[in-house]
């Protein structure tokens, strides 16, 4: 079979060519350009990936206010119990072992002129709560909103005040809460979905006690 | 030399050539992949990156991904033909530079790759991308603004910067052709790329457009008229004739030609122009075609005909390379094209394979950790399965080339046993790739009241029901008249329990027919630290109920390893007259 197709020439026993030498430079060169390129790739994703943005997100000490560029918002309180009360109606009670938490935040914005976007969850040990659907923060107190509006009930501008949500947890999580994350994020649909994206949200976890 | 001796001759020729190219240029061709699946995934990122922003800059930077595709697999397309001509008796061919062969491979090359899906794939890669660093919706805002159909002004700018592009790319050609730049040829093909880029999108929303005008009534009223006429005419169900045919030519026939044996010839092609083969002109064309016509010189009427006939074979002057190129590779012989195409399917096959057990091997992947992994999982299909594939077809164009030299061929003489080696190879190549790897998925399976888990979630299956009518909770009402089936319902409870929030799918399986939840809601969403239970109600055929299976499974859209749980419904599963379901979901903490 030898005449089908020689064996490949023996290399290993001559001195390396110039030709050779040059092969092993660039191949050198080839090999740390992966590297460097997968590095820059891996850095680059933990940057700027929507998926990481949550291990991205800075912690603000409680009481300390959290700038955006639309917003301002400080942790003002967060409280939970068994039980809620919406005025002029009975209590309402959580399901077993479950437990109300109401959040609540002072907002300021900078202007009126755009629609905010203003997200928050519950933050625990590795592990979020949404907002429940069922329970409004302004059904259990009228001033306190559940986004950072820009208008009142009337269409008036307005330029801040408290904003909150409740969620339903279970009882055995209560330790672990250490705040709520907020997701700011300018709003546009006047135009098209791509107007929307222009501006990357702002994204920051706001710490508080539960008490 | 029989036609089996020949045949076993150029098995061990390719094989031993492919082993001796790997040890001696593995590495090499390794590095030069590798380069190029950096290349792809940081056009890929950047892509993502800016397209909801700057849609248009994918263009370019899309055009420049393919040039470094195109760089990298020509580089290592050479590296390997020159190896395999030095160890090879055959005829030396000239040696081609890198730079020139760039401006007059990349057509080709472009055409080759679009037409195996490559296109597609960095599209879907690059609106993956745009969803993951930008967010949820990011993909259609990219999508949306550069749709030729959008608007006027969408088409125009589209229709303006093609024909730019055009222009631009011959110009930069010919003043690259004139004073030699290398510089001047690689700007040629990366505007050339460019403008492939855009081809493509106008050519893929055009499609869109026309698959979704073939959808309208108006058309499919038309198609059932024309049928209807038709069976009227000859009493024959020409419905169902045209779909069984087309039902075996989409899903049987195109497929096995198209990937079994179109492919190895066309990128044998390929590698052919990359190695520098020699092509006609149209002059040697057109009298071969005169001489094979018996038309003599003097019995040409005065030069029209003579005229005419030239500038005939000169129009298609661009594509003669292609032709001579599949004429030369057809007529090499069914032990050659039998040996080359099984092969070809072999190796696709095994990398196919692989690419499933590293997928496996990672395991299921959470949503978030979909784009960070992908380039991992792409590996494979991108390095190793090409970098194999280069180094049989380099093998196979040196072999081809010592078939072929003078362009004339040592054929084996047609004889039955020529057509059974060629029937044979066509049918080993087909079943071949017939051999399609299993489903990435990690498996488990659910036994009723028994946990199990499926990624970040804990299910449980329990009470499951089979009935011919059903009352309860369903689609949010009470019914307390019983609902019959056309065929039978099939009730399960679904408990989910997780740390953090999870949601996952069920679907029933019955033979090869998925079905939805019967209420069309058939995701349960859990949130962290609670349990969420609701009965899932599914109809099914009577006929089908001795294979029917429950499968639950994560909601991650994007991953494309995840875990399934599967229940299968006991053969002897008892059928109640009626059954009662709560569809309402329920949480609590336990």
């Amino acid at each position: 079979m030898s005449d089908l197709y020689p064996a490949a020439p023996d290399t290993t026993a001559a001195q390396p060519t110039r030709h050779q030498k040059w092969r092993h430079r660039w191949t050198l060169i080839g090999w740390l350009t992966v590297l460097v390129a997968i590095l820059a790739w891996c850095v680059a994703n933990a940057a700027f990936a929507v998926s990481f943005e949550e291990q991205r997100a800075k912690s603000v000490s409680e009481g300390t206010a959290w700038q955006t560029d639309p917003v301002t918002l400080t942790m003002n309180m967060m409280t939970y119990g068994s039980t809620v009360t919406i005025p002029g109606q009975d209590p309402i009670l959580a399901d077993p072992n479950t437990v109300f938490v109401a959040a609540v935040l002072d907002y300021s914005l900078t202007n009126t002129t755009d629609d905010i976007a203003c997200g928050m969850t519950l933050v625990g040990d590795g592990r979020q709560w949404r907002p429940t659907s069922s329970l409004l923060i302004d059904q259990l107190v009228p001033d306190i909103v559940s986004g950072c509006r820009t208008i009142d009930n009337d269409g008036n501008p307005i330029t801040g005040g408290q904003m909150g949500a409740v969620f339903e947890i279970p009882r055995s999580a209560v330790p672990e809460i250490r705040g709520v994350e907020m997701t700011v994020a300018i709003v546009d649909l006047s135009n098209n979905w791509s107007s929307l994206y222009k501006h990357r949200t702002w994204i920051a976890v706001l710490e508080g006690t539960v008490e | 030399m029989n036609v089996a001796q020949a045949t076993a001759h150029e098995v061990a020729y390719l094989w031993r050539a492919i082993a001796a190219t790997l040890r001696a240029r593995g590495w090499t061709i390794l590095l030069l992949l590798t380069l190029g699946w950096v290349g792809y995934n940081m056009t890929v990122f950047i892509a993502g990156f800016v397209a909801p922003m700057w849609a248009w800059a994918v263009i370019p930077i899309m055009g420049a991904g393919c040039l470094v595709q195109l760089i990298v697999t020509l580089a290592a397309y050479r590296t390997v033909i020159e190896f395999a001509q030095a160890n090879d008796p055959s005829t030396q061919l000239p040696h081609l530079s890198l730079v020139p062969l760039l401006s007059t491979m990349l057509v080709p090359f472009a055409a080759a790759y679009s037409a195996y899906g490559f296109f597609t794939g960095y599209a879907r890669d690059t609106v993956i991308a745009a969803g993951a660093l930008v967010g949820t919706f990011a993909d259609a805002a990219f999508l949306g603004d550069i749709n030729p159909l959008a608007s006027v002004t969408t088409m125009v700018i589209c229709v303006a910067v093609f024909v730019l592009l055009w222009v631009a790319a011959r110009v930069i050609k010919a003043a690259a052709g004139k004073t030699a730049s290398p510089v001047l040829s690689v700007i040629s093909a990366f505007v050339s790329s460019c403008n492939t880029f855009l081809m493509l999108f106008s050519i893929f929303r055009l499609s869109s457009y026309a698959h979704t005008w073939a959808q309208t009534r108006a058309f499919m009223q038309w198609r059932d008229t024309a049928i209807a006429w038709l069976t009227g005419l000859i009493h024959i169900n020409v419905a169902d004739i045209v779909m069984l045919a087309w039902h075996w030519l989409t899903n049987t026939a195109w497929p096995m030609f198209w990937y079994a044996l179109s492919q190895p010839i066309l990128w044998l092609a390929v590698v052919a122009l990359v190695g520098g083969m020699q092509f006609v002109n149209v002059d040697t064309v057109w009298s071969g075609m005169r001489t094979r016509l018996g038309i003599r010189e003097h019995e040409i009427i005065t030069g029209v005909t003579k005229q005419a006939g030239r500038r005939v074979i000169s129009s298609i002057n661009n594509l003669l390379p292609f032709f001579h190129l599949l004429s030369v590779i057809l007529r090499s012989g069914a032990p050659f094209l039998a040996v080359l195409i099984v092969s070809y399917a072999a190796v696709d096959q095994c990398g196919a394979w692989l690419s499933m057990l590293v997928k496996r091997t990672i395991g299921p992947i959470p949503q978030q950790y979909v784009f960070a992994v992908n380039p991992a999982l792409q590996f494979v299909g991108m390095v190793v399965t090409p970098g194999v594939l280069a180094v049989l077809l380099a093998a196979a164009y040196v072999r081809l080339r010592r078939h072929d030299t003078e362009m004339k061929l040592a054929r084996v003489p047609f004889s039955w046993r020529t057509l059974v080696v060629a029937l044979v190879g066509i049918g080993m190549a087909i079943g071949v790739t017939l051999v399609v790897p299993g489903s990435p998925n990690r498996q488990v399976a659910l036994t009723p009241d028994t946990p199990a888990t499926v990624m970040d979630a804990t299910v449980t299956i329990s009470d499951v029901r089979v009935g011919r009518q059903i009352t309860g909770v369903l689609n949010g009402q009470t019914v307390t008249d019983p609902i019959s089936s056309v065929g039978l319902f099939v009730a399960v409870n679904v408990t989910v329990t997780s740390h953090g929030a999870s949601s996952v799918q069920i679907a029933a399986q019955s033979g090869e027919v998925t079905y939805p939840s019967w209420d069309g809601f058939s995701a349960i969403a859990n949130q962290a630290g609670f349990t969420t239970s609701r009965d899932l109600v599914f109809e099914i055929p009577s006929d089908g109920i001795s294979d029917v299976s429950v499968t639950i499974s994560p909601n991650v859209t994007l991953s494309s390893t995840i875990a399934v749980a599967t229940y299968q419904l006991p053969a002897n599963t008892a059928i109640a007259t009626v059954i009662r379901a709560n569809e309402l979901p329920k949480s609590e903490v336990p």
